[in-house]
């Protein structure tokens, strides 16, 4: 009976004098509003630019090249939504597909030359044994990578085609690997100081890849490596762990804020509280552009109950998704996708629109729960496989899969 | 028939859809906001957000709909960032009204919108003025029509509480009624 409240709103309204639009000054500001997005792209692809063209000597020196293919297409990869159930990787939401010839997918990375995939045994990327890595590419046609690593947090650039990546070297010390996915070749190797150390978390040290440059993740010093110059530079920039940069833009967090920091100028973009009170946990997440943060806060008291927030990092503004955020993965042009077992939602970051659609596909069946024992060295060790739904074994796009 | 948008509105397509879709749009933001002048602002961005993200409207006739939505949350945006100033304590009011309390003590419409949770307004306004269903709703707001449920309630329940059972009776069903309102 909601008849007097729906008149009383109408009233209230219908009373209203609607003051004339300012057509053009609507227009101008539209205008402005694209002319900025358009901006925040082109000083990626700027920056892009010089970096590559002051360093083509260097690289060649590595790499023993002509010169003559030095500069990289800085095309992003956008592949829309792109996700994996089991073994198959979905590209365009589903339109595309190709499967990998393993036992499982661990993770999806975007790079310009298409979506690099990490597989091996099992979903996990700590603890999983040996991470292999096939590249998937827009066409659905997919090309084992010549590169296996364990224990290791690899980082990719959606507008390169390489992947970074950490490994033990001589002496104890550790060194990064750059390797070019289109050829697949290695095209830089550096031997990073002796002060970079792993933290204990992961097998060697987490990096990030941006441009030329290569955040690692070492503890107590992180560094930050020229791969075309072939440095290797202590930095504070970041903070040790797994590097949070994309689009030249970093997230360093503590318990109370997140900060998104400009690496080039150092410049604070935006700040935003993260409530770590033991009841609610909250984390933040850049989009792989590096235009949106995810922020999220779960109430851990009610779980499942749980959306997020969206901030575009060049406005501070911020819309909500009222999904659970974990299994929300970031299209390679920034914005978001959930499926659900029959349908594919998609929101875009900066105006929190979304739109759902029948995904149709055939969604892998609940697998039964079962007890598995095997014997250890000392006894029986017995455990619980399966039992999961349909999502079991989903992967999303843009996300780290890092523990 | 619709209309597919695969390049960026001329200045005469989009003056004209701006004349079209003001007066809705203001008489919305004004319910959401309760101010004439952030009511006029809100418009003016979501019609300039809608602008810049022309090739995500599809077709012609979704562009009203679509800065609609874009209105919306940019609005719930702003009541975030902005210590709002609509925006009431909540921790002084009393959780029902007196039932022998002044009828004239109670605050007007928009007073009221103004004391409800930015995403308790939100439902109110696009459910019970603009009349969208719970699942236009959803889309509109980008939630699970579970949430435009729970959040109607919760904001016809605080309403009740401000406006009095004649305006919002306590059998209230959370089902819209879109008929004759005049």
């Amino acid at each position: 009976m909601t008849e007097r409240l729906a008149q009383l709103l109408h009233e209230e309204a219908s009373g209203l004098e609607v003051p004339a639009p300012d057509a053009r000054a609507v227009l101008a500001a539209g205008r402005g509003v694209r002319r900025r997005r358009r901006a925040t792209s082109a000083v990626g692809a700027l920056a892009l630019v010089a970096a590559v063209g002051g360093s083509v000597l260097a690289v060649d020196a590595l790499a023993g090249g002509s010169g003559t293919d030095a500069v990289d297409p800085a095309t992003p990869s956008d592949a829309g939504p792109v996700f994996s159930l089991g073994t198959t990787v979905y590209l365009e939401g589903g339109s595309e597909q190709a499967r990998i010839d393993d036992k499982a997918i661990k993770s999806l990375f975007y790079t310009s030359a298409g979506v690099l995939v990490r597989h091996g045994e099992n979903q996990n990327s700590d603890g999983g044994g040996p991470q292999r890595f096939s590249l998937v590419r827009p066409d659905g046609s997919v090309s084992p990578i010549g590169v296996v690593t364990e224990e290791a947090v690899p980082g990719t650039d959606p507008e390169q085609p390489y992947l970074a990546y950490a490994s033990p070297a001589a002496g104890g010390s550790y060194e990064v690997t750059v390797h070019d996915l289109r050829s697949d070749d290695e095209v830089a190797s550096i031997t990073l100081p002796a002060a970079a150390n792993s933290d204990g978390a992961w097998g060697v040290p987490p990096v990030a890849l941006d441009g030329d440059r290569v955040w690692v993740g070492s503890s107590p010093q992180p560094y930050l490596v020229d791969w075309r110059a072939g440095t290797a530079t202590p930095t504070d920039a970041i903070d040790p762990g797994i590097p949070s940069v994309t689009g030249g833009r970093v997230v360093r967090a503590d318990t109370d804020e997140a900060t998104v920091v400009d690496l080039a100028s150092g410049e604070e973009l935006l700040s935003t509280p993260l409530v770590n009170d033991g009841d609610t946990d909250s984390w933040a997440d850049l989009s792989p552009d590096g235009r949106y943060l995810m922020v999220t806060a779960e109430d851990m008291t009610s779980p499942g109950a749980t959306g997020f927030e969206v901030y575009d990092v060049g406005t501070g503004e911020a819309v909500t998704v009222e999904h659970p955020p974990y299994d929300v993965g970031w299209t390679g042009s920034g914005d978001l996708f959930f499926l659900t077992e029959t349908d594919l939602t998609t929101c875009e970051a900066d105006t929190g629109e979304c739109t759902t659609r029948p995904h149709g596909i055939d969604v892998p069946a609940p697998t039964p729960q079962r007890e598995v024992c095997e014997r250890g060295a000392t006894g029986e060790i017995c455990y619980f496989e399966g039992g999961g739904g349909w999502d079991e074994t989903l992967r999303v796009g843009g996300r780290t899969y890092e523990s | 028939m619709t209309r597919a948008l695969t390049r960026p509105p001329s200045d005469e397509q989009f003056t004209e859809l701006v004349h079209a879709a003001w007066p809705a749009l203001y008489r919305t933001a004004y319910l959401l906001v309760g101010n004439r002048g952030e009511a006029e602002d809100l418009v003016q961005t979501a019609l300039a957000k809608t602008y810049a993200s022309w090739g995500r409207v599809r077709e012609v006739d979704a562009a009203a709909g679509y800065a609609r939505t874009v209105l919306v949350n940019t609005a719930t945006s702003w009541f975030r960032k902005r210590s709002w100033h609509g925006e009431q304590p909540t921790a002084t009011l009393p959780e029902r009204a007196a039932p022998d309390a002044d009828p004239t003590d109670r605050p007007a419409l928009v007073d009221a919108l103004a004391r409800l949770a930015p995403r308790q307004r939100a439902v109110v306004v696009l459910r019970y003025y603009d009349d969208l269903s719970v699942a236009e709703t959803a889309r509109a707001l980008g939630c699970s029509e579970g949430t435009v449920k729970s959040q109607t309630s919760a904001g016809l329940a605080r309403l009740r509480t401000l406006l009095g059972d004649a305006v919002v009776p306590q059998t209230t069903s959370t089902t819209p009624t879109t008929g004759d309102l005049s």
